[in-house]
């Protein structure tokens, strides 16, 4: 076991930090977080209200909180999608091959080379805006990375003696592919989860920041930050607090990733 | 005078904040005019040593000297431009890997003249520079070296390839030059000539070589003096005078020759029949014309019951096909194999045990899988095994039987050795109870002293179990050693050999 | 010569394919073109009285045929929104994203090559270990929040910057491209990040090869192995690299328009997308589309022209 680098626990730091603030918002916040005080309009940072107020008077702190959880739940969701799918497409065509494999290959190409922020954003002006329709639209636009990822290590696995020796040894076809081969694509995948899981807290909060993602009043931490930008003169603060926030957790996650590749 | 004298040398890397010794006081001389061998096994320290002359290592590894004097100039105080000078010109390199040692996307024409440019600069022109590379490709043996100065290495096949390295190394016409591992990679008839090509620079150019090899008969056969080295130390540091002492290994060898051919001579009962089996590659090109290359031609072969049959080849030769096509992993376009009743389903022993065992899981599951499978096969229903005995037993059974310890049964196998692993990959083709077993090369990746091992091995394993064995090899001494008939297979056509 | 047209041919059918699926996306959405634009007080007869006329009775592949072949005479229909040709509409546009797009790309080539080449003289090294954490945040950090701190230190903090204060080139050239300097940084920062960290990675990886050692033993001195030998092994895979970059690009201008209110291609998409202006964003996604296929495919022609290997 080698040493963990200082950056990787940095970056576990952080992340738990964006995590437990999340899980708590889930349960309790110091305040409800569309309470508005108008008294209290874009007031600054206090003891009161750490992270300011928004300018309805909502306190920041607790949509942030909320934020976050909205943030994660939608991520995770995303790359499960992008990764389960991914996986299996991916497994399949790389060991069968064949027409299928080459079609599909073919579309999943032309896919790839898409950034993924301009597919959900096609789903998204066909199926309409909203939650679920935000994470069906980021999971479809993660699946192609997935396969690509997953077919290309099969193309090497399969031509391992070991794989062989299984096909020798009349092992069905959908046994070698899922129990003997894929545990040896773990490390291959823990890695892509990371790196697409950051690309979906990004995408999710760059879909919300232009109005496609959660729907208000429901806290977003991209829409607060859109909502900001208008009380930027005012009200400086109002952007920090979330924007802080999706960049402690994607940062934290680019430090894990980045650890767990150099310990390779 | 001592063209080259290193005196304690010492090379360790930094482990985790240890100092980690991987050469130890080492020191050795090269006159001139000499060839020095260098033997010892792989990770020995015999190629750190040689890179650590140059100081051609990377900044991993720390080297220090007590002194290191070549032309009664001190290597060892010398500034990284100094060394500069001397490296490519006065001491020149040729390395194991021919394959890869070339500059991809240089033209060979480039690369070849890079040593000219760097130590003659602007003394030479460019028409002379031309012509000194032709004159040392032609040197070094290669044809139409005209031809060769606009292609880019991965044209040309690994022999010339190492060739190339050859030229580009003497193109300065250097004092020493060393050849490390040189000749590994590459098949018998191209090794000989290599040889030959090093004999030729000794005598024309008089240049000092240090040869280094892992195979103590080749440096025997070529150098005037050997050392050799072991976990980082010099152990001997002899003429060729011992020479004459034949070495264990062969007398062994001689011995189990003996008896494989000799007594019980069983009766000559057919269990695999290969007739007339021909096979080819068809590949479709883009406008949908199919190019077919024939791979196999018309190959007959039988294996008797109890014995192991030889089949020897080169790489390209067609053997890895022909073994694809018996274990029905690959159909043949013409041609039938039969495979007599009580002996079907072939299993194989891979030449890379580390890719022929699946990483994730553990030792005792593969075997497992391996044993459920091969029930599976038979027809035979899991709960009758049992029965007799339960799957651990046989596992542990199985490892006794490869004289391995039953607690390997957990391990994974990244941890274990190169001679563990193959023992595991026997383990896992014999353990489902096949009476063939194909062995594809099986002791080519693993060390010279472990290759008698796991052979003794396989031999007693066909007698206690009663196997008949396909034996491929490119090797024709471990062939001969190993098998009691001999096919050789060249061009995709066979024919058997006489002993 | 016979890669080029294969490849040629795989783009053209790429295309089609594309244009297919974004036709039918773009039909199949509840709610047609004459109920858009009659609105919810007309009559069914109306509406199917206007239907007949726009010809959306048809059979699905006439009408994609139709569609197809206007889109080849760059006539895509008129904007729900706007009233005007969608060609129209998005060749206005069209000047601020290039010149976008055209900004970053150039910030991302400029220091793309020396800032990995840096990082990777000395791999783990102090400089390295900087170069490094500073593209993890490149990279994990979202564009719009960059995109508003920017404004808010140049703008608010510093008036070296004026918010919104796009200016057409044809207008004044100069602050055309000094406006569009800093939403370019914005849009650069994160690719630029992960190209530096690409060509990084790809020569520490070339020095460990084998030719890097005989380039060594032959007496170069590691500035000239560095120039002569790796650079160009490492280039060529940053090759591909670089077109997928090139997609990347615009899809951060789609944010980064929105974050500078500049009137660009990707602010009239998010604004089409949530008006439901359907002719305008299937003609955008198209046109992204073929964008981003053919520059894949010039990559891919480009590679096979500078790799020996593939030859």
């Amino acid at each position: 076991m080698k040493k963990r680098p200082a950056s990787e626990i940095v970056g576990i730091v952080m992340v738990s930090f964006v995590v437990v603030l999340a899980i708590v918002g889930l349960f309790w916040t110091p305040y409800d977080v569309n309470a508005m005080d108008y008294t209290l309009k874009n007031s600054a940072p206090s003891f009161s209200h750490p992270f300011g107020t928004d300018n309805f008077g909502r306190d920041i702190l607790s949509r942030v909180m909320q934020g976050a959880s909205s943030s994660f739940v939608i991520a995770t969701l995303t790359v499960a999608i992008g990764a389960v799918v991914g996986t299996v497409i991916g497994a399949l065509t790389g060991y069968f091959g064949g027409a299928a494999d080459a079609v599909l290959m073919r579309v999943n190409d032309a896919l790839a080379a898409f950034p993924g922020v301009l597919i959900a954003l096609v789903i998204i002006a066909v199926m309409g805006n909203g939650r679920t329709n935000l994470i069906i639209a980021l999971g479809i636009a993660f699946i192609p990375s997935f396969v690509r990822v997953v077919r290309g290590e099969m193309l090497v696995q399969k031509e391992l003696d070991y794989v062989k020796n299984l096909k020798l040894m009349r092992a069905g076809s959908l046994r070698t592919v899922f129990i003997d081969i894929l545990p040896n694509l773990s490390t291959v995948l823990r890695s892509s989860i990371l790196i697409g899981f950051q690309n979906a807290v990004l995408s999710e909060a760059g879909m919300s920041y232009l109005g496609l993602g959660v729907t208000p009043p429901d806290p977003s931490l991209g829409r607060m930050l859109s909502e900001a930008q208008s009380y930027m003169i005012f009200a400086p603060w109002y952007a920090i607090a979330p924007g802080v926030m999706i960049l402690m957790l994607t940062l934290g996650l680019g430090f894990v990733s980045h650890g767990r590749e150099e310990k390779r | 005078m001592a063209l080259l004298e290193i005196k304690n040398m010492n090379i360790s890397v930094d482990a985790g904040g240890m100092e980690k010794r991987l050469v130890q006081d080492v020191s050795f001389e090269v006159s001139e005019g000499e060839i020095l061998g260098l033997v010892g096994s792989s990770g020995s320290g015999k190629s750190l040593t040689s890179m650590a002359i140059a100081r051609i290592l990377s900044d991993d590894y720390k080297v220090t000297f007590e002194e290191a004097l070549f032309m009664e100039k001190r290597l060892d105080l010398m500034s990284e431009k100094e060394l500069c000078d001397i490296r490519g010109k006065e001491i020149a390199y040729v390395f194991q890997e021919p394959m890869t040692s070339l500059n991809p996307v240089v033209t060979i024409g480039k690369q070849a003249e890079e040593p000219l440019i760097l130590h003659f600069g602007k003394t030479i022109t460019k028409e002379e520079r031309r012509k000194t590379v032709i004159d040392a490709l032609k040197d070094a043996g290669l044809d139409d070296p005209e031809g060769l100065l606009d292609t880019y290495p991965h044209r040309l096949s690994g022999g010339q390839r190492q060739r190339v390295m050859i030229a580009m190394a003497m193109i300065t016409k250097p004092k020493l030059l060393v050849a490390d591992e040189i000749t590994t990679a590459l098949d018998v008839d191209t090794r000989n000539r290599v040889i030959d090509l090093l004999k030729h620079y000794r005598e024309t150019y008089g240049v000092s070589i240090i040869f280094i090899s892992h195979d103590r008969k080749l440096v025997d056969n070529l150098a005037d003096r050997v050392i050799t080295i072991s976990n980082g130390k010099i152990l001997e540091n002899a003429g060729l005078s011992d020479d004459d002492m034949p070495s264990p290994t062969t007398e062994k060898g001689r011995t189990r020759q003996k008896r494989a051919g000799g007594l019980d001579k069983p009766v000559p009962e057919p269990v695999l029949t290969v007739k007339d089996m021909s096979f080819s590659y068809k590949d479709k090109n883009i406008f949908g014309k199919t190019e077919i290359t024939p791979v196999l031609k018309n190959v007959n072969l039988t294996l008797f019951k109890g014995e192991t049959l030889g089949i020897v080849g080169k790489s390209g030769s067609g053997k890895s096909t022909l073994v694809k096509v018996i274990c029905g992993l690959q159909t043949a376009d013409k041609g039938e194999v039969t495979i007599k009743e009580g002996y079907e389903d072939p299993q194989m022993v891979f030449q890379d045990p580390y890719s022929s065992l699946n990483p994730a899981k553990t030792i005792g599951k593969i075997l497992k899988e391996s044993l459920i499978l091969g029930l599976k096969r038979k027809g035979i229903k899991p709960s009758d095994y049992t029965r007799t005995k339960s799957y651990g037993q046989a596992v542990m059974e199985m490892l006794k039987n490869v004289g391995l310890s039953s607690e390997i049964a957990f391990r994974r196998v990244r941890e274990l050795s190169g001679g563990q692993r193959q023992r595991i990959a026997i383990a896992t083709a014999l353990i489902s109870e096949p009476k063939i077993v194909i062995l594809d090369e099986p002791v080519s990746a693993i060390d010279a002293d472990l290759c008698d091992q796991v052979l003794e091995l396989l031999s007693s394993l066909r007698e206690k179990f009663g196997l008949s064995y396909i034996f491929i090899s490119h090797d024709p001494e471990v062939i001969n050693r190993t098998c009691d008939r001999v096919m050789v297979i060249e061009d995709g056509e066979t024919r058997e050999r006489k002993k | 010569m016979r890669y080029v047209g294969k490849k040629l041919i795989a783009l053209l059918v790429t295309l089609a394919a594309i244009s297919f699926v974004t036709f039918f996306a773009f039909t199949i959405i509840p709610g047609d073109a004459a109920t858009n634009i009659m609105g919810m007080d007309a009559t069914e007869e109306e509406i199917e009285a206007l239907r007949e006329a726009m010809g959306l009775n048809d059979n699905i592949f006439v009408r994609y045929g139709r569609w197809l072949l206007g889109v080849l005479r760059f006539d895509l229909g008129t904007s729900l929104q706007y009233s005007i040709g969608v060609s129209e509409l998005i060749g206005g546009r069209l000047k601020a994203t290039a010149g976008l797009a055209f900004e970053s790309l150039l910030i991302i080539l400029v220091l793309a090559v020396p800032l990995g080449l840096l990082s990777a003289l000395k791999p783990n090294g102090a400089l390295d270990n900087c170069i490094t954490t500073l593209t993890q945040v490149g990279m994990a950090v979202p564009q719009f929040f960059l995109g508003i701190m920017l404004t808010y230190v140049l703008g608010v903090l510093l008036h070296v910057f004026r918010m919104g204060g796009y200016v057409s080139p044809g207008d004044n050239f100069g602050a055309y491209i000094s406006f569009l300097f800093v939403p370019a940084i914005t849009v650069a920062v994160p690719k630029l990040s992960m190209m530096t960290k690409y060509l990084r990675d790809c020569i520490v990886a070339e020095k460990r090869k084998d030719y890097v050692r005989t380039a060594k033993a032959k007496g170069n001195d590691a500035a000239r192995v560095l120039s002569h030998h790796i650079l160009k092994n490492a280039l060529i895979p940053s090759l591909t690299f670089f077109a997928m970059i090139v997609a990347d690009v615009f899809a951060g201008s789609i944010v980064c328009e929105q974050v500078f209110s500049i009137p660009g291609v990707g602010r009239l998409l998010i604004a089409s997308i949530s008006n439901r202006d359907f002719p305008v964003v299937s003609a955008i996604v198209l046109y992204t589309a073929a964008l981003v296929v053919v520059t894949n495919t010039l990559a891919d022609i480009l590679y096979r022209a500078v790799d020996p290997r593939v030859n």
